[in-house]
């Protein structure tokens, strides 16, 4: 975290500041305001909101930018979704409160801040997180398993997205837009037009389900973050993007995240949400993963070079793209599980 | 000066190492909320480094493609053709050529990129 406040950062502290005290009377109040790092379409602020003599962690998240062809639902859909998980008992930062015009915050929203750790590395490897990680494959699973028997009619604004109505259009749309030719990205979809399309049921989707958006503590999973990328699918959707190489780490003998084997994780998927694992299907969904994550890169590097939001990270997904085609390609002929 | 340019020293690719040397010899002081766009620097440092090494157009593979496509062009032209046809179902039948000729091109450039990430049989 970076404690420093810029000037901008100030102006939107202090209409914060009015924000609250719109909501929670006149003595609530802004304090101890940090400005989180690594946002790439988002300003996020870590803040205390006091009230008399309670306070409560807050963080704030505000669009910054929208491309065209964006990936990511509207802050205003995200709440939604945190409102109705959270309802749900699926462990997520509760919503506080979603901006309106009157805030002159943009689109955005506030919700509980949770403690805990994101980084895949670290949790992946530091002994600190022994209990999560021997814990992750029974409480994931169960967490997804919830998630996914939400009715999906209450999610029902996120029928029409591109990425609800259909997935390969979506990414190929997004590439076009791009105006990036790559033929890896062409030749997995052309695989994926000629093996049979799963139709299995459609549920709610996180959409972005992986280690680096759930926030863990030494004794497991607390949230799942981040749900931009939310919309309508084949639950095993979910498992294809989740068990790609590239969340891995290294630990390649454990294909879920890193973290854990399939066998036990679906297990506790099925139990919590009834639904039978489809292994094909999975492996569908896996090299459409690749697609997605090709295309994802290619949108911030697309940011980058058009100097919408310009840094190294950014710059480095360029060429990143490559190792993510190198990996799609040894799973298409079979050299990689 | 080096023969192949009007400028004195050091050549790019010494400036890029030099460049690269101290972002690495640095990197443990940088502060938390910089220590990955510094990383991300070093790893960029190092792509430029080896690209600077290779030839651009990668005339082997450009001569596949053009062979592959019946036709020659300049590299970008002939790679976006390529997509192209593939979108379109024209590579269909010859699937196992076409796949070859794709991984030869990723592999163009993850020796480029990360040439670590390649399997050793990738590898130059």
């Amino acid at each position: 975290m970076n404690s420093a406040v810029d000037n901008s950062t100030a102006e939107i502290v202090r209409r914060l500041g009015v924000a609250v005290t719109r909501r929670f009377g006149g003595a609530a109040r802004v304090e101890d305001v940090e400005v989180a790092t690594l946002g790439g379409s988002n300003r996020t602020l870590l803040f205390n909101l006091v009230e008399g003599a309670a306070t409560r962690r807050l963080v704030f998240r505000q669009e910054t930018y929208r491309l065209g062809h964006s990936p990511f639902i509207a802050p205003s859909a995200q709440f939604r979704l945190l409102k109705i998980a959270y309802a749900s008992e699926i462990p997520v930062p509760e919503p506080v409160f979603e901006f309106e015009p009157a805030d002159q915050l943009g689109r955005g929203y506030v919700v509980a801040y949770v403690p805990g750790e994101t980084l895949p590395r670290r949790l992946i490897t530091d002994p600190r997180f022994s209990t999560a990680r021997a814990r992750f494959a029974e409480q994931a699973g169960a967490l997804v398993g919830r998630l996914h028997r939400i009715e999906p009619a209450q999610a029902a604004f996120l029928a029409e997205t591109p990425d609800s109505l259909d997935p390969i259009a979506a990414q190929l749309a997004r590439l076009d837009y791009y105006g990036e030719a790559h033929p890896a990205v062409e030749l997995a979809v052309r695989w994926l037009r000629m093996q049979p399309r799963p139709t299995a049921r459609r549920c709610l989707l996180h959409g972005d389900f992986r280690n680096g958006n759930l926030m863990m503590g030494e004794e497991g999973i607390r949230a799942l973050l981040d749900w931009e990328c939310a919309h309508l699918g084949d639950p095993m959707e979910e498992f294809g993007w989740l068990c790609l190489r590239s969340w891995r780490f290294g630990e390649l003998d454990k294909p879920v995240g890193g973290l854990c084997e399939r066998a036990p994780f679906y297990a506790a998927y099925t139990a919590a949400s009834g639904i039978e694992i489809d292994p094909d299907a999975v492996r569908w969904w896996e090299i459409f993963g690749f697609v997605r994550w090709i295309v994802l890169n290619i949108m911030q590097v697309h940011g980058h070079s058009t100097g919408v939001r310009r840094s190294p990270a950014f710059a480095a997904c360029g060429r990143n793209t490559c190792l993510i085609e190198y990996d799609l390609l040894m799973t298409l002929l079979g050299h990689y599980q | 000066m080096s023969p192949e340019t009007l400028q004195d020293q050091p050549p790019v690719p010494g400036i890029m190492r030099v460049v690269r040397e101290f972002l690495e010899s640095i990197i443990d002081q940088v502060p938390d909320a910089d220590r990955y766009h510094a990383m991300c620097c070093v790893y960029l440092m190092n792509v430029a480094e080896r690209e600077l090494a290779v030839d651009p157009v990668a005339p082997e593979l450009k001569q596949r493609i053009d062979a592959f496509l019946g036709e020659i062009r300049p590299l970008p032209d002939a790679i976006q053709e390529f997509s192209v046809g593939l979108r379109e179902g024209r590579c269909d039948a010859r699937w196992d050529e076409t796949f070859a000729l794709v991984l030869a091109q990723v592999v163009a450039k993850v020796q480029v990129s990360k040439p670590d990430h390649l399997q050793p049989i990738h590898r130059k």
